[in-house]
């Protein structure tokens, strides 16, 4: 298969009529969508979505994103698991699970149902392996830089516009006395996965990158070595904390909120934390910019999408109450009073009166382009090794060259054993 | 050897005194028992001879030798203690070898110094055995082994016989007798039990309260007692105290039922008195009698050697001891009659002997 | 055992056969009741176990197929560097845990016990008890602050006082971050170490000081002849159960540093947790958890067979 990236957007818009169902039926879902405003936002989702299909009842269970991942797999294949259930979709998450034949494969439903239409190709795409479509996306992602416009205003930065731009304007406010100008953290080891895949999106031609990643390409290739030799930069200029090493992610985004850092390298997540605990702020968002001959585009992803169970017995109500899901009536809900992103189409993002910031993230989403966000698409052991690689690195227990053979390496023996997407 | 010299010691704990200033000359080679009840400070004062307890007040000299601020080491002074307080993972040689091996001294002369110490003790077959190898009197033994090693100018005993059986206890009360006669060198012994201290001591020390109550030979205390808790404290059974009274008149004791028995000496003053007499100095007669203590017999318990007969006079218990036999039985009515010249008075109200003619003769 | 089994086992017996039917009821007896008890244990303890054991031979993601793997999980222990730095971490920290907090609590065990009135042994006991009483999770978020890079405690403290050439990535660094962790550890264990070993000491026989006060020992020679050999008994349970913690360690450094950086403060169970649930290497960390379980039983069965030895009734 093909994973396509560039896809024009399709406008038309079109929600199937739901069909109220034969009998009654309860479908069981479990999300992780424990805390406001999302909490509130999915009863109201669920509440639209049990109006529009006479019969059906849904029944959820929140519980936190890694318990679920923990007990799933048995769950599911002791027949005791939800019908449907909320995940990441990334390969290295849900790539054992599919392996598995746990996951319903949605892809019949994409095209008979009309979803094609309704979900943004690129996340269609997100969810695509092997030629199957397995979820629907419900929480679209872009990762770069944030940063606080206000710091860069007054020691008059522009907005950088290319990758030396970017590295001119660090050590400028470096100058003006910000030690640490990015900030990033090495724990949990995946937030150097959203520098890594940053940096891609940034530094490697769409063509050559798809090349590795979907036709099994080596990493052993000039445009990576230059990515990583950029990473290895980052730290030998200083421009990152000398003791990234020892920060976790808290870490870093305290640095980020208080100023101290005026930028930090994570994903639109933070979006909902800054309009609601730090509305003061002036943040803004960039991609790395890129060099000379790649064209721009953010990393996205789909950080979690709704997944069907293969087990589930209640196939139609299910698959009625994904179709609703993706609609853009329940879409708005999500933008409105959730404060998050489905990448459905016909969502009116000024009719949910969104912070700067978040029409700014929400509009990047928009545009056709997308980066490849690795942990969505490389298998976890491949991941691993690579951002274990890049701590490695900046500790001078790796060279730049080793590290790229690590991650070939991995890479290869991944694709031996099965386990990368497009086998 | 040494004579132990302790003058007006005082021992607090915190705002607490304990060790009223106790004083007593020990003479070189003399075994001194400081018996009295438990908590009298005893071991205090053993523990402060031999340096493990500060002093508040007062001096201890051994030896000549002002010893207050002298560690316990350096007091050439041995201790044996209640609970052996052996090392459990030494053999007895080594046990009884640790003091020499500290100082330094050579193998040879250690195993030479434990050997003659186990002969002494007839300890030869244990030396390799570990303390919990042997009997509580074996123990007891090497820990009176290890003290002899030393050969220090004085022993001390903090009820080192305590956790063994009435049979051992009497058996190695002996061998420390025994010891002490061998070699001759200065003890002090504490106990509890006035029998070991009589039998054990050429001089008694009687504690109470932290004070001394009276220092003396075995039988000078047992006669001719101070005061009403020396002569209750040594004696076993021990001495009846009968309430009466002395009548200014006639000077006669005079009992709650109006028995009046003639004393033998006259006393120096009259009023309410408690009349002592040991149980050897009652006798008994069958049945009641014109003159003497009618009471009636509660139990009797022949032992062989002696009778002893636990009766009622009015509301006081009283113990009688006979050599000889005598038919009676529970409830029978009996008349006592004191052996009055060794009858002891004391002071109702302060517990002081009454001097007496007699007493002041002895 | 079956009753059938036991029902032979009682027959054939020479001794039994003399004995009559109620002695062998009562060789039955003991069986019967601890039958339920260790078909409990076989479901709970003994199953899952072997499952593992077995799963050391497949390679097997978590879901999906398992292929048979021979002995290849189990060789690739000691071929795959990862693991072998989280063993050698694992054993540097035994080796450590065995040492530190319990010698630090046997220092303090004895100054508190011999140079302290009680209220204030019971004060200072209570004290250096509490960090054992946290939970990890929440002595790993405090310890966090204090190393944090940008703000600790620690980098602040050692600047103040004119040491910032100290200062350190307390957990970033790799060559010291599993000292850092371990140093946690250590402050949140040695509590439990000090008060086993406390109550011991005040258990050793007063008058054996005594003795070797007499005896002419100074602090030193009292401390060896008699405190040691008197809390002998603690000393190795707390040895040897510390041993056995060490190679169960996870939660301080799952938190605090996530094994790394690079791998660098991994430890076995934080390697089976990364093989079985990021990398869904299953069948392989099964094989490091079968290692793990052997380690830990060892150390048991010597902590076991060591008491039978010691125990009173033994000696
Ligand atoms: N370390 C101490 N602190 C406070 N009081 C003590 C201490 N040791 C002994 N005492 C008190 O001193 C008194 C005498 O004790 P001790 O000499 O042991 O009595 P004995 O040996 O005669 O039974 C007792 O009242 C006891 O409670
Ligand atoms: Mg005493």
């Amino acid at each position: 298969m093909t994973k396509m990236l560039n896809l024009a957007v399709i406008a038309a818009i079109g929600a199937a009529p739901a069909a109220a169902l034969a009998q009654e039926t309860t479908i069981s879902v479990w999300d992780e969508f424990g805390a406001e405003p999302q909490r509130g936002a999915m009863e109201n989702i669920v509440a639209h979505c049990e109006a529009q299909i006479p019969g059906l009842t849904v029944d959820r269970t929140t519980m936190q994103m890694e318990q679920m991942q923990t007990i799933l797999t048995t769950a599911i294949q002791s027949g005791e698991g939800p019908d449907v259930f909320y995940s990441s979709p990334g390969w290295s998450t849900v790539g054992p699970l599919i392996q598995a034949g746990a996951v319903a494969d949605l892809t019949e439903a994409y095209d008979t149902r009309g979803w094609r239409d309704r979900v943004q190709p690129w996340a269609v795409d997100y969810v695509t392996y092997n030629g199957s479509a397995w979820a629907v996306p419900y929480e679209a992602e872009i990762q770069g830089i944030f940063y606080h416009a206000d710091i860069l205003e007054e020691h008059g930065i522009d907005m950088p516009e290319t990758y030396d731009d970017l590295i001119a304007a660090a050590e400028a406010l470096q100058d003006a006395g910000y030690e640490d100008p990015i900030v990033t953290a090495a724990r949990p080891a995946f937030v150097l996965g959203w520098l890594e895949s940053s940096m891609l999106g940034a530094t490697i031609p769409v063509d050559t990158l798809e090349e590795i990643v979907l036709n099994h390409g080596s990493w052993d290739n000039p445009a990576y070595h230059d990515a990583i030799a950029r990473i290895a930069d980052l730290y030998e200029r200083d421009l990152v904390p000398s003791g990234v090493l020892a920060y976790s992610y808290d870490d870093m985004m305290a640095e980020f909120y208080t100023k101290s850092s005026p930028m930090v390298l994570t994903g639109s997540w933070i979006v909902a934390n800054i309009d609601g605990n730090f509305p003061d702020l002036n943040v803004d968002y960039m991609e790395i910019p890129p060099v000379e001959g790649v064209e721009q585009r953010a990393p996205k992803a789909a950080g979690g999408g709704f997944m069907m169970s293969a087990n589930s017995d209640k196939t139609e109500a299910s698959l009625q109450f994904l179709d609703c899901l993706a609609t853009p009536e329940a879409a708005q809900i999500w933008l409105a009073e959730g404060l998050s992103r489905a990448p459905v189409e016909g969502v009116d993002a000024e009719a949910a009166n969104l912070s700067p910031l978040n029409q700014r993230v929400t509009e990047v989403v928009n545009q056709p382009l997308s980066a490849f966000n690795l942990y969505g698409v490389l298998p976890a052991e491949v991941n691993d090794a690579t951002w274990n690689g890049i701590q490695a690195m900046w500790a001078g227990m790796m060279t730049p060259e080793e590290l790229v053979a690590v991650k070939q390496d991995a890479w290869q023996a991944a694709i031996d054993a099965g386990e990368v997407i497009g086998q | 050897m040494a004579e132990v010299i302790i003058s007006d010691i005082r021992k607090r704990y915190d705002s607490v005194e304990v060790i009223h200033g106790v004083s007593v000359d020990i003479e070189d080679g003399e075994f001194v028992v400081l018996v009295g009840p438990s908590g009298c400070g005893k071991s205090t004062l053993l523990r402060m001879i031999a340096g493990l307890e500060g002093t508040s007040g007062g001096t201890i000299s051994i030896g000549g030798r002002v010893m207050n601020k002298v560690p316990p080491k350096n007091r050439d002074i041995a201790m044996v203690f209640q609970s052996y307080a052996l090392y459990p993972q030494k053999t007895v040689a080594q046990n009884m070898g640790f003091a020499m091996k500290i100082d330094g001294r050579p193998k040879a002369e250690i195993d030479a110094a434990v050997r003659s110490a186990a002969a002494i003790l007839g300890l030869e077959p244990y030396l390799d055995r570990y303390p919990r190898q042997l009997s509580g009197g074996q123990r007891q033994r090497v820990a009176m082994g290890r003290a002899i090693v030393r050969d220090p100018k004085a022993f001390l005993f903090d009820e080192p016989l305590s956790n063994l059986d009435a049979k051992l206890r009497v058996q190695m009360r002996a061998e420390i007798k025994a010891l002490h006669q061998r070699l001759g060198t200065t003890m002090i012994y504490v106990t509890h039990d006035q029998i070991e201290a009589m039998t054990l001591a050429d001089r008694i020390v009687v504690l109470n309260g932290g004070r001394i109550e009276q220092v003396g030979s075995p039988l000078e205390l047992y006669d001719n007692p101070k005061n009403r808790f020396v002569a209750s404290f040594l004696g076993s059974p021990s001495i009846n105290l009968i309430p009466a009274r002395i009548a200014a008149d006639t000077g006669s004791a005079v009992f709650e039922d109006g028995t009046s028995l003639a004393l033998a000496a006259k006393a120096d003053n009259a009023g309410e008195i408690e009349f002592g007499i040991r149980p050897e100095h009652l006798h008994v007669k069958p049945g009641h009698h014109e003159t003497g203590l009618h009471a009636e017999v509660l139990t009797v318990e022949p032992t062989g050697a002696e009778t002893l007969i636990f009766a009622t006079f009015g509301a006081t218990s009283l113990t009688i001891s006979l050599r000889e036999r005598l038919e009676v039985s529970p409830g029978d009515p009996i008349t006592l009659t004191p052996e009055m010249n060794k009858a002891l008075l004391f002071d109702r109200a302060s517990g002081e002997r009454l001097q007496t003619n007699a007493t002041a003769a002895v | 055992m079956n009753d059938q089994a036991i029902q032979d086992r009682s027959d054939d017996g020479i001794v039994e056969t003399q004995a009559g039917p109620r002695s062998r009821a009562d060789r039955i007896l003991p069986y019967v009741f601890a039958g339920p008890a260790f078909a409990i244990y076989a479901v709970l303890v003994i199953l899952p176990l072997g499952h593992t054991f077995l799963l050391g031979f497949y390679d097997w993601s978590g879901a999906g197929p398992m292929t048979f793997a021979g002995l290849d999980n189990y060789i690739k222990i000691f071929t795959d560097p990862i693991t072998r730095t989280a063993i050698a971490n694992n054993l540097i920290w035994a080796v450590l845990a065995t040492i530190v907090p319990v010698s630090m609590a046997l220092l303090l065990a004895v100054l508190l016990a011999t140079h302290l009135p009680p209220g204030v042994r019971l004060f200072f006991s209570t004290v250096y008890y509490l960090p054992a009483v946290l939970a990890l999770a929440v002595s790993a978020i405090i310890w966090g602050w204090v190393y944090n890079p940008a703000w600790g405690a620690l980098n602040t403290f050692l600047g103040s006082i004119g040491l910032s050439g100290l200062e350190q990535p307390w957990l970033g660094d790799p060559s010291i971050a599993l000292y850092s962790v371990f140093l946690v550890s250590s402050w949140a264990y040695f509590g439990f170490c000090l008060i086993i070993l406390l109550a011991a000491i005040q258990n050793v026989d007063p008058s054996l000081y005594d003795a070797a006060k007499l005896d002419g020992a100074n602090a030193w020679t009292q401390f060896w002849h008699v405190t040691i050999p008197g809390i002998r008994n603690e000393l190795n349970f707390v040895v040897l159960y510390t041993a056995i913690e060490a190679f169960r360690v996870f939660d301080l450094i799952f938190i605090m540093t996530g094994g790394g950086p690079f791998y660098q403060t991994e430890v076995i169970a934080t390697a089976v947790y990364r093989e079985a649930f990021i990398e869904h290497e299953v069948g392989y960390a099964s094989a490091i958890a079968s290692l793990m379980t052997l380690i830990i039983a060892t150390l048991a069965t010597v902590a076991l067979r060591w008491r039978e030895r010691t125990a009173p009734e033994n000696q």
